[in-house]
């Protein structure tokens, strides 16, 4: 086994350092292209600092909260489907039936998460 | 059925699959680096890689396969519609940022980035090939169907055209010009479907469209014998003498009463109207004797309102079937959490700079694949009801119906589908590639390569795996793609969600426990597949009571099941701290 190895690439345009490291004795970088090198263990770069434990950039506690809003949603819906398909039939709006507007619904409902995830996430 | 080559078609479809070669050898003519070959140097603006994400992911499945699922059995297509789009929800909102902050070229690089194992690697890029080539498939079998219908050509010529071309999209210029490629595709199969759509609801609902006469409604037979010829009818198919097309409106309702259209209907009123009325579909029965293989396609009448609730496709949820509602979970299950696992849809987190961007590229990326989504339900409808479908051919359900509007139409429609294959299975083949040459040689091996090596390594990789592509589209010709698509999310979610997602949020997590999460998850939804009562029906040509497995779709027993594992070996080894001296 190799123990040494390249832990950055030597590329001219590449901001990034060549260094050679024993790979069994230092965790290794964590690059992200165009940024400056990470190593877990260390605090994550400013904005996306908060909330998460050193080493492991976690999800924020607002996408997990939205992402349980919508498994609610995706329950509900896949719970219709298997326990009560005759609810799907009604038509409450328009003439549509409730398995195309409950489908519809989820679809729009990811995108308005989505963009309130965003908005929330960038202000602050 | 036969159908005719028009030159209007060839020559779109030649501009189309030309102007995309083109574009990749001038992305790709700069010369390159590794970061510029697997990760566009991480410099794509967010907007364009959002669009990038709807073209890499909206593939033959989402596109032929959902509008021919709709088409021929109604609403259930869109319940994968659903699927597909909920799965942005879990990568978005969970994986997104944490993969981005963690990886530099490939998911592996991701989940080993605590551990520097060479195991992590090992497993992850086999999860990753083995991910890359089941979703490769449908889109090959995609390609095929298509060719068939646009140029005239046999199901081979369309497999090999695409994997030629895609070949030479990622060896010009990898990340680069597979992006770009995937944004063009994106926006146009957006709006064409837009396009499409506005044509449908301005035709309105017809009865017998397209049809006259009563005996459009009589039983065909399609014979194959055994020297291969077919037979229609008991008579040799010829131009003259073939399948008629099917798909019909056999009585609007009552409101509409002793008129023959509708005329021009809004988006909710299209779906009302149908609802009330009563369409012809068609099923299918296949038995052999000694004179070949015989397909009956007999007419059915049915009231709009049961085509339009759960139950056409995945026959268990109206039988109650417990077997065949835990398999409709179990896919339901997949998709939610399959997307989040697709490897060719992580690495394009790469290519964006920094967590902000990846944020943002997702929801463009959402909002374009929601739209998109919404529009097939329409395409589909359109389609059952245009009078235009092939009984023999599910996946040419909307080429077919943008047919009989105008030959532009159709020509456009087709090279999009076409150019929709090329974007998904560029992104497959790119992210395939880097396993091999990144984690697998580079990683595993530990063959130390220089820049220009890597590259050379990721393009000899993107060559095999083309090969390999071209071959498997041949084998499985015969399958709806969004069917197979299916497998190919139960594998990535049991394989490589319980990893991800326990990496992220139980600091225990051992190097050992995700080796054996990714190989057990891997393995077991393999297997199970390949002992499923579908595969033993479709693709060994068994009796389906033969399968040992209760049901076809793993992911609602192989995920826990990754979940497990991974929890019982972490306890079991030494705890991280300890193991990373």
């Amino acid at each position: 086994m190799d123990l040494f190895q390249e832990v950055a690439f030597t590329a001219p345009h590449f901001p990034l350092p060549a260094a050679r490291r024993c790979i069994l004795c230092q965790p290794r970088a964590v690059s992200v292209v165009g940024r400056t090198a990470h190593t877990p263990g260390a605090p994550m770069p400013e904005s996306e600092s908060h909330q998460e434990s050193p080493g492991s950039p976690r999800a924020s506690r607002l996408g997990l909260a939205l992402f349980w809003v919508y498994v609610l949603l995706y329950g509900g819906f896949m719970g219709l489907v298997l326990a009560r398909p005759d609810l799907l039939s009604l038509r409450p709006f328009g003439g549509v039936n409730l398995a195309i507007v409950y489908g519809m619904g989820l679809i729009a409902a990811a995108f308005m998460l989505a963009v309130i995830y965003m908005v929330l996430r960038s202000g602050r | 059925m036969l159908h005719e080559t028009s030159i209007a078609a060839v020559a779109i479809f030649a501009a189309f699959v030309l102007g995309v070669i083109g574009l990749s050898f001038f992305l790709g003519r700069k010369g390159q680096s590794a970061s510029g070959y697997y990760a566009a140097h991480g410099q794509i603006h967010w907007f364009v890689n959002g669009i990038a994400f709807a073209g890499d992911y909206l593939s033959a499945a989402s596109f032929l396969g959902i509008c021919g699922m709709i088409a021929f059995s109604g609403y259930d297509g869109f319940l994968y519609s659903i699927g597909f789009l909920a799965g942005w929800v879990v990568a978005l909102f969970v994986i997104a940022e944490p993969i981005k902050a963690l990886g530099k070229f490939t998911f592996a690089d991701a989940l080993d980035s605590r551990f520097n194992s060479r195991g992590i690697k090992l497993s992850v890029a086999v999860s990753t090939l083995v991910v890359s080539v089941f979703y490769l498939i449908p889109q090959m079998v995609g390609a095929g169907s298509l060719i068939k219908p646009l140029l005239g050509l046999p199901h081979e010529a369309g497999v090999i055209l695409v994997g030629v071309t895609v070949t030479l999209i990622v060896v010009t210029a990898g990340m680069v010009s597979t992006t770009w490629v995937q944004f063009i595709k994106g926006s146009l199969l957006v709006f064409f479907c837009g396009v499409l759509t506005v044509m449908i609801l301005g035709r309105g609902l017809a009865v017998n469209a397209g049809r006259e006469g009563p005996e459009n409604l009589a039983p065909q037979i399609r014979t194959i014998r055994p020297d291969g010829m077919v037979l229609i009818d008991g008579q040799p198919q010829s131009r003259d003498h073939d399948l008629r097309p099917v798909g019909t409106i056999v009585r609007l309702p009552e409101r509409f009463a002793g008129r023959a259209s509708t005329g021009p209907l809004g988006p909710l009123a299209y779906l009302a109207t149908l609802e009330d009325s009563t369409i012809v579909t068609w099923s299918a029965k296949k038995h052999a004797d000694a004179e070949g293989v015989h397909t009956t396609y007999t007419p059915v009448e049915r009231p709009g309102a049961e085509l339009l609730k759960p139950g056409g496709f995945f026959k268990g949820l109206a039988s109650g079937n417990l077997p065949d509602r835990l398999d409709f979970a179990s896919l339901m299950l997949a998709l939610f959490c399959g997307t989040a696992s697709l490897p060719h849809i992580l690495i394009r987190y790469y290519t964006v700079k920094d967590a902000a961007a990846a944020r943002k590229s997702t929801v463009v990326g959402i909002a374009a694949i929601g739209v998109f989504y919404v529009l097939t339900l329409y395409l589909g409808l359109g389609a059952m009801t245009a009078g235009a479908l092939d009984p023999t051919d599910t996946n040419m359900a909307a080429p077919l119906l943008a047919k009989t509007f105008n030959e532009t139409l159709f020509a456009i429609i087709s090279a999009i589908a076409f150019t929709t294959v090329l974007g998904t299975v560029s992104g497959l083949i790119m992210a395939g590639s880097g396993a091999v040459a990144h984690d697998l040689v580079e990683n595993v091996c530990g063959v130390r390569m220089t820049d220009h090596e890597k590259i050379r390594c990721g393009k000899i990789a993107a060559v095999g795996l083309g090969i390999v592509a071209m071959a498997l589209g041949i084998l499985f010709r015969n399958f709806n793609v969004s069917f197979l698509v299916g497998w190919a999310f139960n594998i990535a979610a049991s394989a490589n969600l319980p990893a991800l997602v326990m990496l992220l949020f139980w600091p225990r997590t051992t190097r050992q426990g995700i080796v054996a999460a990714v190989t057990v998850g891997m393995l077991a939804s393999l297997s199970w597949i390949l002992l499923s009562a579908d595969t033993f029906e479709k693709v060994y040509g068994l009796a389906r009571d033969l399968a040992p497995t209760p049901f076809s779709q793993p992911a609602l027993v192989t995920i826990p099941l990754g979940f497990l594992t991974l929890i019982v070996v972490s306890l079991l080894t030494p705890a991280p701290t300890a193991s990373r001296r």
